[in-house]
C-alpha cells in the first residue's frame, strides 16, 4: 500500500509539517515541579526522531485558576525546558506546538491532598469527579484572557511552531459553549455568541502576543457523547464561526468528555472501540470549514491514517499511542516497512494507565516510553553470546528480540505449538482480539533480529546440558490457580482458562468468581452471556474490573450492564455445592448466597510454572528469570523484565 | 482526673521512656528520596515538643525485597542515616526517645514502583494477597537466611544514627506474620510446618538484631492480637508466639495491634474508624502482659487501637492492662496532646475523631498526612508557629461552620479582636448535621474543639445573628471573613411533582416523612448517602442505595467505606452503582447506567431521598462584590467539598489577617 498522502507535506498557517502524522497532547507525568524536564525532552525528541511530523507537548495551565500540577505556563521558568524540548524536536525536522489548557470544573489537581477550588462558567457540577464548581466572575474571565495572551508571550519565546488552545472534552472553554453547563446571564452566557465570547477573547490575545507567526489551532470534540455534553450540531456552529473570524490556522477534532464515565471513554479509547472512528466526526467539520482539520482516535496504524487523509476526512492523524507503543512507526511507514510496526493495541495500561496512578508514561510492548534518559540507546553486546530463551510468551519473546539485537545468538523454546502464552487467551475474550498483536508485533521483533524459535519444545536440564548455552532466560510463565474448594466434586466447577480455550461446557446459569477483578473475570462474563448463558459475576474486590484502567472498566461494565449480567462485589469464594454457590462478604463476613447455578467458573488468578527452575536449582550457570514465572503479575512486567534480562547478558 | 500513671517514667530495656504516651510507626507519605528528610523531621519534632514520650518513625524496608512504597524509607542503604541523625537529634531535644521500625512487607506490597509496575510479592509461600490481589512468590531458603541478616544489618544504621530502639513490624499480615500463618506459610523446610518452625523467622530476626547492636538500644515487635480477618492469625497463635518469643527474652517490649492488611476486613483495624470503640485493644493487651508477668519473661507491654484521649490511656495504664499507649491519631490532631494532659488542660485537647480523611485518607491519595481538623500536620515547615499579627485588626467572621470557627481561633490567637456570628441557634454548620448518623456522633467533635480553641483565643461569638451586607458596611471592621457555607442541591428533576421527593438535610432533622420503600440518589459516594441508608434501615425502611459513583461509598477512606459497607449488607441495603438519575414518578425511581446509557429502573418506590451534594450559600459574598474592604471567602461557600477545605482555607485566612 503506498502512503503518498500521509507523507506530503500540509501547510498549517506559517508552518509547513513534513507529514500527516502527529502526537496529541497527552499527560506524561514526566515533568517535574510543574516545569519540562529532560525525561521529556528525550520522550518527544525519540518521537520526532522517529519520523513523527509534529508533537503537540501535554496541556500545561496557563492560569492560577487551572490545574495546580501541570506545567506552569504562567511562569517563566518554563521556558528553558520547552526551549530544549524544540531544539530536540526541530534537529529532526520535526514540529512543536503547545497546548494551553484550563480544566474548568474538571479540575481535580492537588498538591497535598486538599481539593482545589474549580472555577467554571455556571455552578454546575461534574459527575465523574463529583466536583462542584465556583462561578468565575467578569473579572476573572478577563484574567484568565489575559493570562492566555501573556502565555503567548512565553510559548514564542520558547522557540516552538505553534500553540493549540484546548476547548473539546468538556474542559474550560467547552464548558463556557454547552449551554446545558453554561447558565451564566451574562454576555458570556445565554446566545451563541455569548458562549463562544471567551473563546474569540483568547484567541485574540492570543494573536496579539504572537500575530501570525506562530500556529494557533483549537481542539474540539466533535461529540461529547455524553449525556449533557456538546452534540456534533454544537461543535460545528461553533467550528464554522471561529473559521469566519480567520483567527484559528487549524481545528483539531476529537470525541468524549471528561465529565462523566460514558464520555471519558472516549479521551483514550480502548480496544473495543473500531479503529479511526473519529474520522467522520472530523469529516463532518472539514466540510463545513476552510482551514486544516486534525483528528484523532484509535488511529493506530499508518493505513488507517492513509485512508483518512486520502478520502479528505482531515489533514493530519493523530497518532499519539501508536508511537507511545512505536517511536518510529512513522520512519517505518514512509519506507514501505509495514510489517515491522509495533502496533498499538489500546489496551491503556502503561499510557494513560499510568497517568492515573500517578506514575511515568510507558507501553507495555515497548518499556523503553517514559525511560529513554536510560534506555535510549541499546548497546549492542561486548561479545556474542549463546541464549536460551525457555518460554514464547511475551517476556520470553521480549527477551529473545532484545537480545538477539545486541548481537546474542539467541533460541527461544515454546513447549506449545504456538507462541504468545497468556496473550493466546486474552484475544479470545470478546473485544480482545487485538490483545493478540502483542504476540504478531514480538513474532516479527525476534524475526528481525534473527532469534531461532524452537516450537513444541520443553526447555529441560537435559536440554540444556546438551545445548550449553551461556546463559538462560526462564520465562515459563504461569499456570491456572485452582485452589481447593470445598464441595467442588459435587458441583460443576471449571477455571477460567478452560472456558476461554472452549475446552467444557457450561451451564446455563453461570457464576464466575473473580479475584484480581482484571480483564479475565470481565471478558468471561461478556462471552458467556453472549452465549445465552445468565451470569452472575462475583468479585473479591470493590467494583469489577477495578485492576483495569478505568476507561476500559467503565466501558466495559456498561455492556455488562446491557447483557444483563449481575454484578457483587466484596465477593470471597467458599464453598459451592450442586446447585448454590456460597461467597463470604469480605468485610462483614456474611455469607452471600448465588442459588440455581449449572456451572461455577473460577478466575483464581496464577501460580508460577517454576518447574524448570526447581529442575536448575543446582546450576551455576547464568539464569535469569522474569515474567509470570517469578511472579505472576501483568504483561507489562512480564515484557520489562524481559528487557532489563536482555539487556544484562 | 489526675492522669499519675499516665506520666510515670518506663523503662524499656535500656531507655527510660517520660512518659506512657507514643506515637506508632505510621505512613505520612513525608518521604521521597527513601531517608526521613526535613518534612518527616519537623512532623515528628512537633509531637515530641507536644510531650510523647516517644515516637516510633514509619517503616524502614530492610532489603531491597521489601519495596511497598515509593515513599518508603530505604533502611537498607547507608543514605538513610544522615536522615534518621538529625531526626534523632531534634527529637532528643525535646526530650522525648525516638525508635525506627524494621519492615518487610512480604506480599502485602502497596503500591506501585515509582516507573509504575508491579513489585514482586515475595513471601514464605504462594499463597494470594486478597486485598491487593497479588500473588505471592516463595523465598528461597537463601534469601530468607539474606533477610534475617538485612534486619541486623538495617538496625545498626538506626544505631548509628543514634535512635533509641528498633521495632520489628511482625503485625497486619507482614512477612514475620506470614511465616507465623500456617494458613499463609506452606513452607516444608526449617521455616514452615510445625509452630516453633514457624515462629523461627521472628527469632532468628531477634537474635540477628541483638547479636549486632547489642544491650545498649531497645529492641521490640509490633505483631497483631486479632487479624481480624477468614485466614489471619487469631489471638490464641499471637499470644502463644509471645510467649515463646518472652522465653528466648531478646525483644524488650511487645506492641500489639489489632488487624492485617491482607483483606478489605482486616484492613479496617490498620486505622479504626469512629465506628469502633475507644480503646477496644487493651484487653488483649492485658492477657498478654498476664501471659508473660514472670520474673524472667516479664516485659513492657505497648497497645494502640483507637486511644483518643488521655483520660482513656490512663486507665488502661492504671488498670494495668498496658504499660504504653499509642495515640497516633492523637497526636496527628493535637501534637501538643501529651503536654495539654500533663497540665491537667484536659478541655483543651483537640480529640481526634477518627475520621480517617487526611491521616491514612492522604496516604492512600499518595498525598502528604494532614489532619482535617489541623490542617497545619503535614505542613509544620509552613504553618509551624502562629505568629501574632504586627498590630491587632477587628476581624468579622461570618458563618460558625468548621472553617468559620478555624479562622476565627487561629485570628484571635494571633491577637486579633474577633467576632463570629452564625445565624442558626448552634455553632457547627454540617457537622451538626453529619454527627446525626450512625456510628458518626464523633464528628460532633469538631465543633467542640473549635469551640474551645475560640474560647481560649478569645474570639467573641454571636448566635442566632444573621449578618448581612449593609451591617458589614456600617461596622466596617479591619477584615470580614466569609464562611456562609452551603446548601443542598435540588437539580432539576423529571416529575418531581408527581413524587415524594427529599433531600438529606431534611431526613437527618426529621423533617420529612420517609415512606417504607426508600430509594437514595448519591452523587458524591460520601458518608451521606451510606449513612442515611444505614438509618433508613435501622429505621425499618427497604432501603436503595444508587449512586453515580463505580462503588458505594467511593469518596470516603477505605476503611470507613468498607466496615460502613458491611454494615449496610448486614442490613440489606441493596446498592447500584453508575447510576444517574433523572426522573422520578408517583411510584417509580428511574436512572441511567452511566456508561451504557440504559435505563435502571427501580419500582416500588415511596419516598426518594436526594443526596446530590451542595451549593454555595453565596449571598453574602455576592451582595460585597463591589465592598472595598478587606474580605476573605473560606469554605463551602467558595464552593462546596469537604470539611477538610473548609478548615484549611479558615487556617489560611486566619493566617493572612
Amino acid at each position: 500500500m503506498a502512503l503518498d498522502h500521509l507523507f506530503s507535506p500540509l501547510q498549517v498557517g506559517p508552518v509547513e509539517i513534513r507529514n500527516r502524522i502527529f502526537s496529541t497532547a497527552h499527560m506524561t507525568v514526566l515533568a517535574r515541579d510543574r516545569k519540562p524536564t529532560d525525561e521529556l525532552v528525550a520522550y518527544h525528541e525519540t518521537r520526532a526522531r522517529g519520523g513523527a511530523g509534529l508533537v503537540i507537548v501535554e496541556s500545561a495551565s496557563v492560569h492560577w485558576t487551572g490545574n495546580p500540577i501541570l506545567i506552569k505556563l504562567y511562569d517563566d521558568d518554563c521556558i528553558p525546558g520547552y526551549a530544549r524540548i524544540a531544539g530536540a524536536v526541530h534537529s529532526h525536522g520535526c514540529k512543536m506546538f503547545i497546548q494551553m489548557g484550563h480544566q474548568g470544573r474538571e479540575n481535580i489537581g492537588s498538591e497535598d491532598g486538599a481539593l482545589p477550588v474549580a472555577y467554571a462558567p455556571s455552578v454546575a457540577p461534574n459527575e465523574r469527579f463529583h466536583v462542584m464548581p465556583r462561578a468565575l466572575s467578569r473579572e476573572m474571565i478577563a484574567d484568565i484572557v489575559g493570562a492566555y495572551g501573556a502565555a503567548a508571550t512565553r510559548v514564542r519565546e520558547t522557540g516552538a511552531d505553534g500553540i493549540e488552545l484546548s476547548a473539546s472534552q468538556g474542559y474550560l472553554l467547552s464548558q463556557f459553549l454547552n449551554p446545558r453547563v453554561n447558565s451564566r446571564d451574562d454576555d458570556y452566557g445565554g446566545s451563541l455568541e455569548n458562549r463562544l465570547r471567551i473563546h474569540r477573547e483568547i484567541i485574540a490575545a492570543v494573536r496579539g502576543s504572537v500575530g501570525r507567526y506562530l500556529v494557533v489551532g483549537m481542539r474540539i470534540s466533535g461529540d461529547e457523547l455524553e449525556h449533557d455534553g456538546l452534540t456534533p450540531g454544537e461543535s460545528l456552529d461553533a467550528a464554522m464561526l471561529l473559521d469566519g473570524d480567520g483567527g484559528l490556522d487549524y481545528f483539531n477534532v476529537i470525541t468524549g468528555s471528561s465529565t462523566g464515565l460514558a464520555g471519558s471513554v472516549h479521551i483514550v479509547p480502548p480496544m473495543n472501540i473500531e479503529a479511526g472512528y473519529g474520522a467522520p466526526y472530523a469529516a463532518a467539520i472539514r466540510e463545513k470549514v476552510s482551514i486544516p482539520i486534525f483528528v484523532a482516535g484509535r488511529i493506530n496504524q499508518p493505513q488507517v491514517a492513509e485512508s483518512i487523509v486520502a478520502t479528505g476526512q482531515a489533514d493530519m492523524c493523530g497518532m499519539t499511542r501508536a508511537m507511545i507503543c512505536d517511536p518510529d512507526m512513522a520512519n517505518k511507514a514512509r519506507e514501505g516497512r509495514f510489517d515491522d510496526v509495533r502496533a498499538c493495541i489500546a489496551c491503556n495500561q502503561a499510557c494513560i494507565g499510568h497517568m492515573w496512578q500517578g506514575f511515568p508514561v510507558s507501553c507495555i510492548q515497548n518499556p523503553v516510553t517514559g525511560r529513554e534518559t536510560q534506555y535510549g540507546v541499546i548497546e549492542p553486546a561486548v561479545r556474542s553470546r549463546q541464549v536460551m530463551v525457555a518460554g514464547g510468551g511475551p517476556g520470553g519473546m521480549q527477551a529473545a528480540a532484545v537480545a538477539a539485537q545486541r548481537g546474542h545468538h539467541v533460541t527461544l523454546y515454546e513447549k506449545e505449538p504456538r507462541l504468545g502464552g497468556q496473550a493466546l487467551l486474552a484475544q479470545m475474550l470478546p473485544g480482545r482480539a487485538e490483545f493478540g498483536g502483542i504476540i504478531t508485533n514480538f513474532t516479527r521483533e525476534m524475526e528481525l533480529a534473527g532469534v531461532e524459535v524452537v516450537r513444541g519444545v520443553e526447555v529441560t536440564a537435559a536440554l540444556i546440558a546438551e545445548a550449553a548455552p551461556d546463559a538462560i532466560i526462564v520465562a515459563t510463565g504461569a499456570s491456572v490457580r485452582r485452589p481447593p474448594i470445598e464441595g467442588a466434586e459435587e458441583a460443576h466447577v471449571v477455571d477460567a482458562w478452560q472456558v476461554i480455550r472452549d475446552q467444557v461446557n457450561t451451564g446455563q446459569r453461570v457464576v464466575i468468581a473473580d479475584w484480581r477483578c482484571d480483564w479475565v473475570g470481565m471478558g468471561l462474563a461478556e462471552k458467556l452471556a453472549r452465549d445465552g448463558c445468565a451470569v452472575t459475576l462475583a468479585v473479591n474486590g470493590n467494583m469489577a474490573g477495578q485492576s483495569l484502567q478505568q476507561y476500559v472498566r467503565d466501558r466495559w461494565v456498561g455492556e455488562l450492564h446491557k447483557l444483563g449480567v449481575k454484578i457483587i462485589t466484596y465477593a470471597r469464594l467458599g464453598a459451592v455445592d450442586a446447585n448454590t454457590v456460597y461467597f463470604e462478604h469480605t468485610t462483614s463476613g456474611q455469607p452471600i448466597l448465588c442459588d440455581g447455578v449449572d456451572t461455577l467458573v473460577t478466575a483464581l488468578g496464577h501460580e508460577p510454572v517454576t518447574s524448570l527452575e526447581q529442575e536448575l536449582a543446582g546450576y551455576t550457570g547464568e539464569i535469569h528469570l522474569i515474567g509470570d514465572c517469578l511472579s505472576p503479575r501483568t504483561a507489562e512486567e512480564a515484557v520489562l523484565e524481559g528487557f532489563r534480562a536482555a539487556l544484562e547478558i | 482526673m489526675a492522669l499519675d500513671c499516665l506520666f510515670t517514667p518506663l523503662q524499656v530495656g535500656p531507655v527510660e521512656i517520660r512518659n506512657r504516651i507514643f506515637s506508632t510507626g505510621h505512613q505520612t507519605v513525608l518521604v521521597n528520596d527513601g531517608a526521613p528528610n526535613e518534612a518527616l523531621i519537623a512532623y515528628q519534632e512537633a509531637r515530641a515538643r507536644g510531650g510523647a514520650g516517644l515516637v516510633i518513625i514509619e517503616v524502614a524496608a530492610v532489603h531491597e525485597t521489601a519495596f511497598f512504597s515509593s515513599h518508603t524509607i530505604k533502611g537498607y542503604l547507608d543514605d538513610c542515616i544522615p536522615g534518621y541523625r538529625r531526626l534523632a537529634e531534634a527529637v532528643h531535644g525535646h526530650g522525648c526517645k525516638v525508635f525506627g521500625q524494621l519492615f518487610h512487607p512480604g506480599r502485602e506490597v502497596y503500591g506501585g514502583r515509582p516507573d509504575g509496575t508491579r513489585a514482586i510479592a515475595w513471601a514464605p509461600s504462594a499463597v494470594p494477597a486478597e486485598r491487593y490481589g497479588l500473588m505471592a512468590k516463595p523465598l528461597p531458603l537463601g534469601l530468607v537466611e539474606d533477610l534475617i541478616e538485612s534486619y541486623g544489618d538495617t538496625a545498626v544504621r538506626m544505631q548509628k544514627a543514634g535512635l533509641d530502639g528498633v521495632e520489628v513490624v511482625a503485625s497486619h499480615g507482614y512477612l514475620p506474620a506470614q511465616f507465623l500463618n500456617p494458613r499463609v506459610n506452606s513452607r516444608d523446610d526449617r521455616y514452615g510446618g510445625s509452630f516453633d518452625n514457624r515462629l523461627r523467622f521472628m527469632h532468628d530476626v531477634a537474635a540477628n538484631i541483638r547479636a549486632k547492636v547489642g544491650d545498649a538500644m531497645a529492641v521490640g515487635l509490633r505483631i497483631s492480637g486479632d487479624d481480624m480477618e477468614h485466614d489471619g492469625i487469631e489471638p490464641a497463635e499471637t499470644l502463644a508466639a509471645i510467649e515463646a518469643l518472652a522465653g528466648d527474652g531478646v525483644f524488650d517490649y511487645y506492641n500489639v495491634i489489632a488487624g492485617s492488611s491482607a483483606t478489605h476486613g482486616g484492613a479496617v483495624h490498620i486505622v479504626p474508624s469512629m465506628r469502633i470503640e475507644t480503646g477496644y485493644m487493651a484487653p488483649f493487651a492485658a492477657t498478654v502482659k498476664a501471659a508473660i508477668d514472670k520474673p524472667a519473661t516479664r516485659r513492657p507491654i505497648f497497645v494502640a487501637g483507637r486511644i483518643n484521649q488521655p483520660q482513656i490511656a490512663e486507665t488502661i495504664v492504671a488498670s494495668g492492662q498496658a504499660d504504653m499507649c499509642g495515640m497516633t491519631r492523637a497526636m496527628i490532631c493535637d501534637p501538643e496532646m501529651a503536654g495539654k494532659a500533663e497540665a491537667g488542660r484536659l478541655d483543651d485537647i483537640r480529640a481526634c475523631i477518627a475520621c480517617n480523611q487526611a491521616c491514612i485518607g492522604h496516604m492512600q491519595i499518595d498525598a502528604p498526612i494532614s489532619c482535617i481538623q489541623h490542617p497545619e500536620t503535614g505542613r509544620e515547615t509552613a504553618f509551624g508557629a502562629r505568629t501574632l499579627a504586627p498590630a491587632p485588626k477587628t476581624v468579622m467572621v461570618v458563618g460558625g461552620g468548621p472553617s468559620g470557627m478555624k479562622a476565627a481561633a487561629v485570628a484571635a490567637e494571633r491577637g486579633h479582636k474577633v467576632t463570629l456570628y452564625e445565624r442558626g441557634t448552634q455553632l457547627g454548620g454540617q457537622v451538626l448535621l453529619a454527627q446525626l448518623l450512625p456510628g458518626r456522633a464523633e464528628f460532633g467533635g469538631i465543633v467542640t474543639n473549635f469551640l474551645g480553641e475560640m474560647a481560649r483565643a478569645g474570639a467573641t461569638v454571636e448566635i442566632g445573628v444573621e449578618v448581612d451586607a449593609p451591617m458589614i458596611r456600617h461596622a466596617a471592621p479591619d477584615a470580614v471573613v466569609i464562611a456562609t457555607g452551603a446548601t443542598p442541591r435540588w437539580p432539576a428533576i423529571e416529575g418531581v411533582g408527581d413524587a415524594h421527593v427529599v433531600d438529606a438535610w431534611q431526613v437527618l432533622r426529621n423533617e420529612a416523612n420517609v415512606g417504607g420503600s426508600v430509594v437514595i440518589a448519591d452523587w458524591l459516594g460520601d458518608w451521606i448517602g451510606l449513612g442515611l441508608a444505614e438509618q433508613l434501615a435501622l429505621d425499618g425502611h427497604r432501603v436503595r442505595y444508587a449512586t453515580t459513583q463505580r462503588m458505594a461509598g467511593e469518596g470516603i477512606q477505605s476503611y470507613i467505606r468498607d466496615q460502613t459497607i458491611a454494615e449496610l449488607t448486614k442490613l440489606g441495603v441493596e446498592m447500584t452503582s453508575y447510576a444517574r438519575l433523572f426522573g422520578v414518578d408517583a411510584d417509580t425511581a428511574y436512572f441511567m447506567q452511566t456508561t451504557s446509557g440504559e435505563p435502571i429502573v427501580m419500582a416500588d418506590t415511596e419516598t426518594v431521598v436526594l443526596a446530590l451534594g451542595h451549593e454555595r450559600h453565596g449571598g453574602l459574598e455576592d451582595a460585597l462584590a463591589d465592598y472595598d474592604g478587606k474580605v476573605h471567602v473560606i469554605g463551602d461557600c467558595v464552593t462546596p467539598r469537604t470539611v477538610e477545605e473548609a478548615v484549611l482555607e479558615g487556617l489560611e485566612a486566619g493566617s493572612l489577617i
